[in-house]
């Protein structure tokens, strides 16, 4: 009975925390019915005209469609690796260096990005990789001839994975160096004892120990296949490299807001987060079975 | 002591009865979205978009203030979000598609009757004479549901060429020119460091990102070239009396593939998909480009490093015709919500800032006021309804009178208007440093009268509105349009792309496009 006076206190204090989930997620998650009606904004969710799948077929008949779709996975699959390997990579480096005040430092420098929002970022990056930005310098001291990777269909989507990657890998790499703390010193000692060299006991001893925050982290991260990045290509795109980068957030942002086609961009929308929740259940259950860890 | 009372009080009533004559109708204030570029705009000292004589004016003659819900750059997200919420401002300008959508959801209310009312004479004639088109466009069942903007019919870009680095290159600049000397030009301006500060840094011809051809009014534009092939992209016209919509032409494919190969050979700004041209114009980079009478750049670019531009016709074919479009009659409207309690006072206060500006107040001291904005450059765009409302061939008759005034001196019979232009060419005449004067020569003087050259070919746009089908496809065929003609030009896909685009296009709604449009035009003569 006396865990049940705690939880009552906890539950009090996780309140303000649902109404917010309340009103901003599931509240609107019933608006979704609009994808069914020709939606005009006058007349309300309840009084516009019932045209059941209507949407989802044009949907299905653009030919825009597939591309904003294959787009997505593609973009937002390369960022789930990339945002994986590279923090496990760099932080086992990083645990070997010994001068403390360097290991800080860089963790330090390599965090910053991550709290600025593409918002503030795009605008740098795209003067780096402009015509006569610093990467073309680069490229005509090399001898080759400047190319424009903003407009390039070939090289857009790779600035776009890079950039996400430097962005977010400092993130990565502070929980991945917390789980290398936790490992238990004994096991090196262990380790040197049995005549182990630096390199067998990263491999025989870090990376296992980081192996349930890997399996946990990559597990988690595949509830954003959908997710490419909205921010981020909104704020560095143009119409010649919609091709590769044309996602289906961003596509939605143009079709409902700019185009006030408001039941199209809700149908698309709502198929995305359909195949969202069954990822999500995917990795939840695969997170369940291989570490252990489970959300609900 | 009551008796003193009673008769304070009804001196006092007495007093406030003449007052209350006066005052016949109460202040109003109308919120308003508002669409606004501080870029290259300057205000008189102390004044601001909140505060400025045709606020001033406009209040003096209704007693309407002003309050602006948003000040954007862009300011279509707004819009568009204000019209999915219901939640509108009192005055809004919009698009064709968003006065379609605002229209269905019945967010706007008609004001034919306020503008019957309190129409000016100068927005009745704007009405009658020459855009019976755009008020038709604005009415449904015989309402009047807003005040379409009424553009100028003769006023497109050309070329301008930078004098003083065509002296430097011992370039001599024709009357007409030709598009093989367009090119010509921008290949030597482009090579020869016109600029002279040894490095290669200069650019041959800058191009719009947004449209690359299509439409005839955007600086930048490569229209000119396109035309002259026989292109009209992104209009409905018709071509030898059948209706067409001008971007799935044989003649803008050919265009597209022209233009793609002078991008490759680097006649065009290869940086022109990212960035402003304006800069590029203004940052003395470029020497030649395609633009309007009024083009932006140029006094800035004359007070950065005193680039000399002068107005060419053309380019122009061997017979020297040239070959542009009228633009749309209208594709913007001031709408009133449907909960603004006074429409009235929307038509009164676009009738009095036009009357400030067009010296039509019959006042010296008002006119006196917009002298003052005329010589200081101030734009146009600080009234509050920001709204074009012109009557006819403004700009045509600009060039002849202002080239008439400084010619012979001569100002009988010539608009007060035009005479502020003539004026503060004088100004400049006398003091250099005077840039707004420049302007009036160089762009009123020699640019407006372009509109005069007598080869001038227009084709007329026969269709400007939204169809049924358009409500739901339009967008998407557009976005494909935009971002095909892009590709090719850049080079990022083949001719071919556009075979694809078309096909596309038809099965994509455009065909059920093409047959509404066909059946308006039917049911309409």
């Amino acid at each position: 009975m006396r865990n049940k006076k705690y939880a009552y206190q906890y539950h009090l204090m996780l309140l303000p925390v649902m109404a917010f989930l309340l009103v901003f997620h599931i509240f609107p998650v019933f608006g979704t019915v609009i994808a069914f009606e020709k939606f005009m904004p006058a007349k309300g969710i309840f009084g516009s005209e019932w045209v059941g799948l209507k949407f989802f077929q044009q949907m299905l008949s653009m030919s825009n469609s597939w591309r904003i779709f294959r787009n997505t996975v593609i973009i937002a699959v390369w960022k789930i690796v990339m945002n994986l390997l590279v923090p496990i990579c760099f932080s086992i480096l990083l645990n070997e260096i010994t001068h403390t005040w360097f290991k800080r430092l860089s963790q330090t420098i390599i965090y910053l990005p991550h709290f600025m929002s593409w918002v503030v970022l795009a605008i740098p990056i795209m003067n780096i990789f402009s015509y006569d930005g610093v990467v073309n310098g680069l490229v005509k001291v090399l001898g080759g001839e400047p190319v424009m990777f903003l407009a390039s269909n070939t090289w857009f989507r790779p600035i776009l994975i890079i950039t996400d990657v430097w962005k977010e890998f400092g993130f990565g790499t502070i929980v991945y160096l917390a789980a290398i703390t936790g490992i238990d010193p004994a096991l090196y000692e262990a380790a040197v004892i049995d005549g182990a060299n630096r390199g067998q006991r990263m491999w025989h001893v870090t990376l296992p120990g980081m192996l349930p925050t890997i399996v946990l982290l990559a597990t988690r991260s595949l509830g954003n296949v959908l997710n490419a990045g909205f921010d981020q290509i909104f704020n560095m795109y143009i119409p010649a490299v919609y091709e590769t980068s044309d996602i289906i957030d961003t596509y939605v942002y143009r079709a409902g807001l700019l185009d006030m086609n408001y039941s199209l961009s809700t149908a698309v929308g709502f198929m995305k987060s359909v195949i969202s929740i069954v990822l999500i259940l995917t990795s939840n259950r695969l997170a369940w079975k291989y570490a252990g860890y489970r959300i609900f | 002591m009551r008796k003193l009372l009673s008769l304070l009080l009804a001196a006092a009533l007495l007093l406030t009865i003449p007052f209350a004559f006066a005052e016949e109708r109460e202040e109003v204030t109308l919120t308003m979205g508002k669409e606004f570029d501080y870029n290259g705009k300057h205000f008189l000292e102390g004044q601001s978009l909140e505060n400025n004589y045709y606020l001033d004016y406009i209040y003096d003659q209704w007693k309407v203030k002003f309050e602006y819900a948003w000040i954007e750059t862009d300011d279509y997200q707004k819009d568009s979000a204000a019209i999915a919420t219901g939640e509108l401002p009192d005055v809004m300008i919009v698009d064709q598609a968003q006065f379609t959508t605002l229209l269905e959801n019945d967010l706007i209310q008609p004001i034919t009757e306020a503008f019957e009312e309190y129409a000016t004479p100068y927005m009745k004639n704007a009405r009658d004479i020459y855009y019976i088109e755009s008020y038709d466009a604005a009415t449904v069942k015989g309402e009047l549901y807003a005040i379409p903007k009424t553009g100028v019919k003769k006023q497109h870009v050309f070329t301008w060429i930078r004098q003083d680095w065509a002296d430097k290159l011992g370039i001599e600049i024709p009357e007409l020119i030709t598009l093989d000397e367009v090119i010509e030009i921008a290949k030597r301006f482009r090579d020869e460091d016109p600029d002279g500060n040894g490095e290669n840094d200069t650019i041959g011809l800058p191009l719009d990102k947004k449209y690359i051809i299509g439409q005839t009014q955007t600086d930048y534009i490569a229209s000119p070239i396109a035309n002259l092939m026989g292109s009209y992209a992104r209009i409905w016209y018709l071509k030898d009396g059948e209706l067409t919509y001008g971007s799935v032409t044989e003649e803008t494919r050919n265009a597209l593939e022209y233009l793609a190969e002078l991008y490759a050979d680097g006649v065009f700004d290869p940086q022109f998909a990212t960035r402003d041209e304006k800069e590029v114009v203004v940052g003395g980079k470029c020497g030649i480009f395609f633009g309007a009478w009024c083009a932006g750049p140029l006094q800035n670019s004359y007070g950065f490093d005193g680039a000399d531009w002068v107005p060419v016709v053309g380019p122009v074919d061997e017979e020297g015709y040239f070959y542009t479009t009228f633009p749309v009659p209208s594709n913007e409207y001031v709408v009133v919500a449907k909960t603004c309690e006074h429409p009235e006072a929307v038509v009164q206060a676009v009738g009095a800032e036009y009357d400030f500006h067009r010296f039509l107040t019959g006042d010296p001291e008002w006119e006196a006021k917009c002298t003052e904005y005329q010589n200081e450059g101030v734009n146009w765009r600080i009234m509050p309804i920001d709204i074009q409302i012109e009557n006819g061939d403004i700009v045509a008759q600009r060039g002849i009178d202002v080239a008439h005034m400084i010619e012979t001196g001569d100002r009988t019979g010539i608009s007060l208007e035009n005479q502020s232009f003539y004026n503060a060419y004088l100004k400049w005449v006398e003091d250099p440093s005077y840039l707004t004067g420049w302007l009036r020569w160089k762009g009123m003087a020699l640019g407006c009268n372009v509109a005069n050259y007598e080869k001038n070919v227009y084709t007329s746009p026969v269709f400007w509105g939204t169809t049924a089908t358009m409500t739901e496809a339009w967008s998407n065929l557009q976005a494909m349009e935009d971002e095909t003609f892009m590709n090719i030009v850049l080079g990022n896909a083949g001719i071919e792309a556009f075979d694809e685009f078309v096909e596309k296009w038809y099965a994509e709604g455009g065909q059920t496009i093409i047959d509404e449009v066909q059946a308006y035009l039917d049911a309409r003569s």
